[in-house]
């Protein structure tokens, strides 16, 4: 049960994270915290077969935990090597500055 | 053959209609044939038209007690508009007057086609001219093998539409466009009138067919009988040029001659008196209407008869003339003689058109349509000139020519219904004589004052002339024959009538022989002697000038005030509002985006808590505390 607790406390972290934080890579590193906490939910209802009612085979989730692992990696490099062209091009690295479609 | 056509009458409607079609779409390629292919279909018509006549002659029409005039020798229908009713009857039924009609139509336009070959030659727009034809024939001819008023309607608004493409044929030209206009609006108000009369007949006996009208009539009240006659009255007297909308058949000159002819001398305009004699069993039941047609009728023909005085457009002194001419026949419907309407309508077609073809060759020859730069034609025309004479003096009413015998029984028959009347139509025919006897002088004789070469059309100008030449002249020896057609006895000479008319009509053509003995010179001198009556003559009164100021200046007017009000304000106004406000909106909108990514996810994450909150909450839960704590409801 304190696995949901802690899920929801790292999801809440990386949301905060990613609304207030004004460098690219703090969000993108606040982005993986939010996705983090989802993986830890999902592993963690994988461990318990009964959570808050809602009843799940042993074992099926961490596979998604799994998944989620490797589609984060990816996420993160294609992030990365956007935040870097980002960076060649606009030279700057602060999410406020990059605000060309304000009308 | 005789029974295959009649059985079958709607060959007569559909084969003219397939020629239209079939040379509107192929006749560009067979150019030369195509005048030659077309009179397949007047001639499709005459056939049928002839058949018609020596079956209706060989029928035994005493005893026949069914609703035509003579027992009809083909009829056929089939059912139209099916749906949750058992739909409307549109057929054919072919009787006497049916008979005569076809074969009027059928032989003028016949004739006019053989005459447009050599007219219109050198025309570029030849092949449409004949497709035009073929469609008006097959119009025409529908509109008088209905056996009802729904297939009468749609060859009447055909025919219309035919003569509004044949008025405006040179369309380059802006006065025959604005002519084509002005005929197609002006026998449209007529039409509203007819298709109201045939709303109140459906609405009061629920029939349109003739045989189901006339069976229903007398059950009908006067008033309601008095309402739809007058009302197909209007739509007769669009088609007919009857006052007051007598106005667009003058302009419609503008069209190719042949076509004046054929459409505005002797069948379309006819349609309106082939209207008044087909229904005559409800102006029978109505003799108020008679005498509005009867007045309308009287006052048109000595009116027009006046203005063609002073005309100096060859074209036109016939326009006005036919104006006239249409004015004796509804002023015979009127006095309830509507065989004699029919006799003068069907010895009219063949002297007008004869006149009128004859006044094309003039054109043709001469190059122009102004009566006073003519003159001496009758050495350099003679054929034009010898069926001109004949025309002319079978429209005075010379006897033994056509028009003596039937103006003289449409003359007795409104005598005896009303002197005024009677006196009137004489006046009239004075006047015809006089006018065409001007016309005659200015255009034949005297010496030639232009400066072109006259000469006589080709072998195919000058046929129909002499064509047509023979039913002016001898036309008139029929009256009885056409009288028994239509199932009636014929009518003997009156001999009062008789001298009075012939009288008239010597007396016209001798005033008009010594008045213009100088021509053009004499035409001088009247118009100097007659001072400001005759510029009023030529300018129709003005009547022109006044339906302007009262109708059309107040339309557009109208148009005007509905277009800056209606259009622009309310209905411009609702689209370019919408367009507006849609801009407005999203101006407004994209403040908030204005590219502060996390803003964005601000609001993202702001929409999921209030969507979960909405997910997650009990609102019946909520509802049941607040009711039972607080007494909400």
């Amino acid at each position: 049960m304190s696995l949901v607790y802690v899920a929801l406390a790292l999801f809440c972290i990386g949301l905060y994270g990613t609304l207030t934080r004004r460098d690219i890579i703090a969000v993108l590193a606040s982005v993986e915290v939010m996705l983090g906490g989802a993986t830890v939910l999902l592993v963690g209802l994988s461990a318990t077969s009964n959570l808050a009612g809602v009843s799940t085979p042993p074992g099926e989730t961490s596979g998604v935990g799994l998944v989620i692992l490797v589609l984060a990696a990816a996420e993160a490099s294609v992030g990365l090597a956007l935040m870097l062209a980002v960076a060649r091009r606009l030279n700057t690295t602060r999410i406020d500055e990059l605000d060309e479609v304000s009308g | 053959m005789s029974n295959v056509l009649l059985s079958n009458g709607w060959i007569a409607v559909v084969s003219p209609a397939l020629f239209a079609l079939a040379i509107g779409l192929f006749g560009t390629r067979t150019r030369t044939f195509v005048p030659w292919l077309s009179m397949f279909a007047p001639l499709t018509v005459l056939a049928t038209g002839i058949a018609a006549l020596s079956a209706t002659a060989a029928s035994e029409a005493a005893g026949y007690t069914g609703t035509y005039l003579t027992p009809p020798v083909g009829e056929g229908s089939l059912r139209w508009l099916l749906g949750a009713t058992e739909g409307i009857r549109i057929g054919f039924a072919i009787d006497g007057l049916t008979a005569l009609m076809l074969v009027v139509v059928g032989f003028v336009a016949l004739m006019v086609m053989l005459f447009s070959i050599g007219y219109m030659a050198d025309d570029p727009g030849l092949v449409r001219y004949y497709a035009l034809l073929c469609l008006f024939t097959a119009s025409m001819t529908l509109l008088v093998i209905a056996d009802g008023l729904v297939g009468l309607f749609v060859g009447w608004e055909l025919v219309g539409a035919c003569s509004y493409l044949l008025i405006g044929f040179w369309f380059h030209k802006p006065s025959a466009a604005a002519a084509a206009i002005k005929a197609f609006l002006t026998t449209r108000v007529g039409d509203v009138g007819m298709l109201l009369g045939l709303a109140v007949l459906w609405q009061t006996t629920g029939a349109l067919s003739y045989p189901d009208v006339f069976s229903a009539v007398p059950g009908l009240s006067t008033g309601t009988v008095t309402l739809i006659a007058l009302l197909l009255f209007v739509g007769a007297a669009g088609k007919s040029a009857q006052f007051p909308l007598h106005i667009w058949l003058p302009d419609a000159m503008e069209g190719p001659t042949p076509v004046s002819a054929l459409i505005h001398a002797a069948t379309m305009v006819a349609a309106g008196v082939f209207l008044v004699a087909r229904t005559w069993p409800v102006f029978e039941a109505a003799p108020n209407a008679q005498v509005v047609v009867l007045a309308i009728g009287a006052f048109t023909a000595l009116a027009a008869a006046t203005i063609a005085l002073a005309q100096t457009d060859i074209k036109k002194v016939l326009a006005y003339s036919t104006i006239s001419q249409l004015g004796f026949m509804f002023a015979a419907l009127g006095a309830g003689a509507w065989v004699a309407a029919m006799f003068h309508l069907i010895t009219h077609a063949a002297f007008k058109a004869l006149l009128f073809l004859g006044s094309g060759s003039v054109i043709h020859g001469a190059e122009t349509q102004d009566m006073r730069e003519m003159g001496g034609l009758l050495k350099l025309m003679p054929i034009t000139a010898a069926t001109w004479l004949i025309g002319s003096a079978a429209l005075a009413g010379i006897p033994p020519l056509a028009g003596f015998w039937s103006k003289d029984e449409v003359i007795h028959a409104v005598m005896s219904r009303s002197p005024l009347a009677g006196v009137a139509l004489l006046a009239a025919s004075l006047l015809t004589a006089f006018y065409i006897t001007r016309a005659t002088r200015l255009t034949f004789f005297g010496s030639y004052r232009g400066t072109h070469h006259p000469h006589e059309g080709g072998w195919v100008m000058w046929v129909p002339l002499v064509a047509l030449a023979v039913p002016a002249s001898l036309a008139g020896f029929a009256g009885h024959k056409i009288a028994e057609t239509l199932g009636e006895r014929g009518e003997s000479l009156d001999f009062t009538t008789a001298a009075l008319s012939i009288g008239v009509a010597f007396l016209g053509v001798a005033v008009g022989w010594i008045a213009y003995r100088d021509g053009v010179v004499s035409e001088l001198d009247v118009e100097a002697r007659f001072g400001r009556a005759w510029p009023v003559l030529r300018n129709a009164y003005g009547f022109d000038g006044l339906v302007s100021a009262v109708v059309v200046r107040p339309v557009y007017a109208l148009s005007d005030w509905l277009y800056n009000l209606v259009d622009r304000k309310i209905f411009d106004g609702a689209a370019e509002g919408v367009g507006t406000l849609t801009r407005k909106i999203g101006t407004g909108m994209s403040r908030i985006q204005y590219g502060d990514t996390q803003w964005y996810a601000t609001l993202l994450a702001a929409g999921f808590v209030v969507l979960a909150v909405l997910v997650a909450v009990d609102w019946a839960m909520i509802a049941q505390w607040l009711s039972t704590n607080l007494g909400v409801r």
